[in-house]
């Protein structure tokens, strides 16, 4: 009979059951909760809090976050992926560097924007900078992977085929690693997330980390659980609509290639 | 490329950057309060092991992470493996999973500081949050991969519901658990050093906080520093721990 139904509503049914800790935790919350809990304020309290916050402000926190981790993100792919290709296809450079970038990898990229915010000030270039460099490692070690395994053929395929350094770029290299660089965007994601929030807790810019801080000095709890909720809700929608495009560049890259 | 030469090219670039480094500061070519010298970078290191502020916070740090880190090791394991081994608790918990998963765990900061107050509980909680999930999704994964064959042989051996975990289950994914626990390591410094930051007033995070905003680039940068070789050493221990003796071929051992 389960077979009957479509694939995709199957999936949809699947998706929805799978809610069902999270949606139990807030119904049971809700109606065995106390509103007057100084530490567990009740789900539709938070609502209240947060709108009572005025749609414009948090609109306003969001998207300023928002813009700034997508900056960093952006300058990161950018950056990572250039010097991702170029160690990856110059052995000398790869070895020389690779050992003090896992060193770089495994330092807490949290950990070093005090030290930013010291040398760039508070304005929002450190906050650009501190996003950037939180989600470089993984987007340049990855490019860096895949282009040290471009398929050795393929450099003879393009001197047979006498192509030019722009045409054997666009049509073998950049293909080559632009997935890899996308697979390390993603890891670089959620990192790139915090560090967004915290960059904004330490310099007082505002956005949604300044909008956490003060609900947490303010002893705003229920607040503080709403905007905990926006929080988790930006982050699934950015996994989403990162896994979209992922899939559709690396669908078209990838098309034609073996495995 | 020969070992002896991948080595040498390997500490070469460090070695020129820390002279380059030391360079820069003497002929003046970046001002001493964006970048601070080496040598003062030392001596902010000489001073605080004196005071023994160096060893206190490091080992308030340690503590947090390592706590935090079993705690997330405990939820995740068990969790992961009740999801692993059985499809249908998978279905009826993986969106939730995703979406507690998507938080992000600075977030969390400002709800467990109003729930504990500015206390050790407070950065336990938000570190085992952060940390629990790469254990989960790799405990959960490394269980559902158990190649089915060993899965009926136990069957076929009529082992019981325990033994069929405790023999078949947990050793072959151990390698696979073992990286999730790994990966759950450097999240737990990562966020120890984050709710150290912006919450609980204690441990190396907070230095560094204090370190900027009074303006001691010195003493940021080496706490900066320490924070760094926390991350790295305490995954080499745990790497190292893996190659022990027992050990070894049960965690190390790739998938067969």
């Amino acid at each position: 009979m389960i077979r009957l139904v479509p694939a995709a509503v199957r999936r949809l049914g699947g998706w929805a059951a799978g809610l069902l800790p999270l949606a139990s935790l807030l119904a049971g919350w809700q109606l065995l909760g106390d509103d007057g809990s100084a530490f567990f304020p009740r789900p539709l309290r938070w609502v209240e809090a947060v709108t009572g916050l005025g749609w414009t402000e948090v609109l306003t926190a969001v998207v300023d976050t928002l813009t700034r981790f997508a900056g960093g993100l952006a300058l990161a792919f950018v950056i990572g992926s250039l010097l991702g290709l170029v160690i990856g296809r110059l052995p000398l450079v790869d070895a020389a560097v690779s050992p003090t970038l896992e060193f770089l990898r495994a330092t807490p990229a949290p950990a070093v924007v005090p030290l930013i915010v010291l040398i760039a000030g508070s304005g929002t270039t450190t906050l650009l900078i501190a996003v950037t460099l939180a989600a470089l490692w993984p987007i340049l070690l990855n490019t860096a992977a895949s282009a040290r395994s471009i398929e050795p053929l393929l450099g003879d395929v393009a001197k047979t085929l006498q192509l030019s350094t722009w045409k054997r770029t666009t049509t073998i290299t950049v293909p080559a690693i632009v997935p890899g660089a996308f697979v390390g965007a993603r890891v670089a994601l959620p990192i790139a997330l915090v560090v967004t929030l915290l960059a904004e807790m330490l310099t007082g810019a505002g956005g949604l980390g300044g909008s956490l801080l003060t609900a947490q000095r303010t002893y705003a709890t229920a607040t503080a659980y709403g905007l905990l909720v926006v929080a988790g809700v930006l982050g699934v929608l950015l996994a989403f609509v990162f896994g979209v495009v992922e899939s559709r560049v690396t669908r078209a890259w990838s098309h034609g290639r073996r495995a | 490329m020969r070992l002896p030469l991948r080595l040498g090219l390997g500490m070469a670039v460090p070695a020129i950057l820390v002279v380059g480094w030391a360079v820069a500061s003497d002929l003046r070519l970046v001002s001493p309060d964006a970048l601070p010298p080496p040598g003062d970078v030392l001596n902010a290191g000489r001073r605080e092991l004196a005071t023994g502020t160096l060893l206190d916070v490091l080992s308030h740090s340690v503590v947090s992470a390592l706590l935090g880190w079993l705690l997330a090791a405990a939820i995740g394991i068990t969790i992961g493996l009740a999801v692993g081994m059985s499809p249908r608790t998978d279905t009826f918990s993986s969106s939730s999973i995703e979406f507690a998963r998507a938080i992000p765990a600075v977030a969390l900061v400002p709800v467990a500081i109003l729930i504990f107050g500015f206390d050790l509980r407070a950065e336990l909680l938000v570190v085992a949050f952060a940390a629990t999930w790469p254990v989960l999704v790799n405990t959960a994964a490394a269980v559902r991969m158990v190649p089915q064959q060993l899965d009926d042989t136990a069957r076929t051996l009529q082992l019981g519901r325990l033994e069929r975990l405790t023999k078949v289950v947990l050793p072959a994914a151990a390698p696979r658990i073992f990286v999730g626990l790994r990966l759950a390591l450097a999240t737990a410094v990562t966020l120890m050093a984050v709710a150290e930051m912006t919450g609980n007033p204690d441990g190396i995070g907070n230095e560094l906080v204090l370190a900027q905003s009074s303006l001691r680039p010195d003493v940021a940068m080496l706490y900066t520093l320490t924070i760094g070789a926390l991350g790295v050493g305490l995954n080499a221990m745990l790497l190292l721990a893996g190659r022990l003796p027992g050990l070894r071929t049960v965690l190390l051992a790739g998938p067969s």
